[in-house]
């Protein structure tokens, strides 16, 4: 038994929106320009993103309504319609509302009937966790296909408004991720059969780290947090706002643990036999900056396991780091403008810097 | 990381002893008392000899985990 990916879709809301746009729209904070912008936008490398919000601040799609966007463009180029799909995967880090799941919210909003679901939460490995779920379901013959679908929308969080509701001072950590992140959605349709030309899904594996190494990117906690307090500890909402623990947050101070544990999921991969660096066509690498892929490419390097730098593909600088959507939306881009050939090996990885999660993917090019 | 190996026998040295090298910082990451200095919760409790030393007069200072270090060539 094997699974395929047979089709791909994406969803990016509004126009591209470019470096010198973003502030614009996203408001001054205490109508003051930024002075970390223009450093975290010179080491990310992104150079345009899109946005379901406006300069008004109104969201012009809600996440379910993106993740609808990607899995309709998905459907449309697939060989079967809604009334044929058995399964709805779906990621996110944070939906449009707390409860029920965002794939609840999804399956309602794409119209599906009776199927079987599962919502996955966390941030950019998410997506990957939903298409394991949705790999193992056919694998063990469960269903005869599953639509994988990966939504982000964090410009909610990078309003002007929440970080002066959060009081004056707007530390790194809770800037940083402003000048990151952005929107858009991606979906994958799994079958038990390949069509046309299509990939197959040979493993997925991830390492979780989460017990030796403390959280790297949140929403919940205060920025000075000793007592481990969450948002939900606080008297009132407007209490935990007041505090900073609605603002999304990095500890960049963490952040570059990503670069080993990411090579050393890779090395174990090796020394199991799953990767042979000298084999691998392709490599679509989720790093959420120019930066991180730099220290990535050098440390396989110096380890000897090294892939040549034109088989990675990337299209962070031109859509955007959209956290658990990017992979979906880079492989979808990949498989409709670049060239593969049948039998050629597409490494995927997600380095996840949340608490430190990394997900590995390998596809080969079938032809049915 | 100054110098690239070459050999074959080299790189794989090099790739076995990066994973010890990983596995060990994680090890360090398990241990309670580091993750307390390392997330600001480390108290004066914490500076107590008696809450981290073995029972039965054993003076050897131990941590609430022991280090396990494997080592797979």
């Amino acid at each position: 038994m094997s699974v395929f990916i047979t089709s791909s879709g994406h969803f990016l809301p509004g126009p591209p929106i470019s470096n010198a746009e973003m502030e614009p729209l996203l408001g001054l904070v205490h109508g003051k320009p930024s002075r970390l912008k223009r450093r975290i936008l010179q080491s990310n490398g992104i150079h345009t993103r899109h946005y379901a919000i406006d300069a008004n601040h109104n969201t012009t799609i809600s996440n379910a309504g993106m993740a609808a966007g990607a899995a309709e463009h998905c459907l449309k180029d697939s060989f079967l319609g809604k009334r044929q799909i058995k399964m709805l995967s779906a990621a996110t880090s944070q939906g449009d509302i707390v409860l029920p799941g965002f794939g609840s919210m999804l399956q309602a909003e794409l119209g599906l009937s009776d199927i079987e679901l599962h919502s996955s939460h966390g941030i950019c490995s998410s997506s990957m966790m939903a298409l394991k779920a949705a790999f193992t379901n056919l694998l063990a013959g469960e269903q005869p296909n599953a639509l994988v679908v990966a939504s982000e929308l964090t410009s909610r969080l990078f309003k002007a408004s929440r970080y002066e509701a959060a009081g004056s001072a707007l530390d790194f950590n809770a800037e940083f991720l402003r000048w990151m992140l952005s929107d858009g959605a991606g979906a994958l349709l799994l079958e038990a059969q390949p069509r046309g030309r299509c990939f197959r899904i040979d493993w997925l594996r991830s390492f979780s780290h989460t017990d030796a190494y403390p959280v790297c990117m949140s929403v919940g906690y205060p920025g000075d947090n000793p007592q481990n307090r969450s948002w939900q500890d606080y008297a009132t909402y407007a209490e935990a706002e007041a505090a900073g623990a609605l603002l999304i947050r990095q500890d960049v101070r963490l952040l570059e643990n990503i670069v080993k544990l990411g090579v050393d999921g890779y090395l174990r991969l090796i020394s199991e036999g799953r990767v042979q660096p000298a084999k691998v066509d392709h490599v679509l690498c989720h790093y959420s900056s120019h930066y991180f892929r730099g220290k990535i490419f050098d440390m396989m390097q110096r380890a000897g396991v090294g892939i040549a730098e034109h088989k990675w593909y990337s299209n962070l600088y031109s859509r955007g780091n959209t956290g658990c959507a990017s992979i979906f939306i880079m492989l979808d881009e990949f498989r409709r403008s670049q060239h593969y050939q049948n039998g050629d090996t597409i490494l995927c990885m997600v380095p996840e810097s949340g608490r430190f999660n990394n997900a590995y993917m390998q596809l080969t090019v079938v032809e049915a | 990381m100054t110098e690239q190996v070459l050999s074959p026998q080299g790189q794989q040295c090099l790739q076995a002893l990066m994973r010890v090298w990983f596995e060990f910082e994680r090890q360090l990451g398990r241990v309670p008392l580091l993750q307390r200095l390392e997330r600001g919760q480390f108290s004066k409790a914490d500076y107590s000899v008696t809450a981290e030393l073995a029972p039965a007069g054993d003076r050897r200072l131990t941590l609430d985990q022991p280090l396990r270090l494997e080592f797979r060539p």
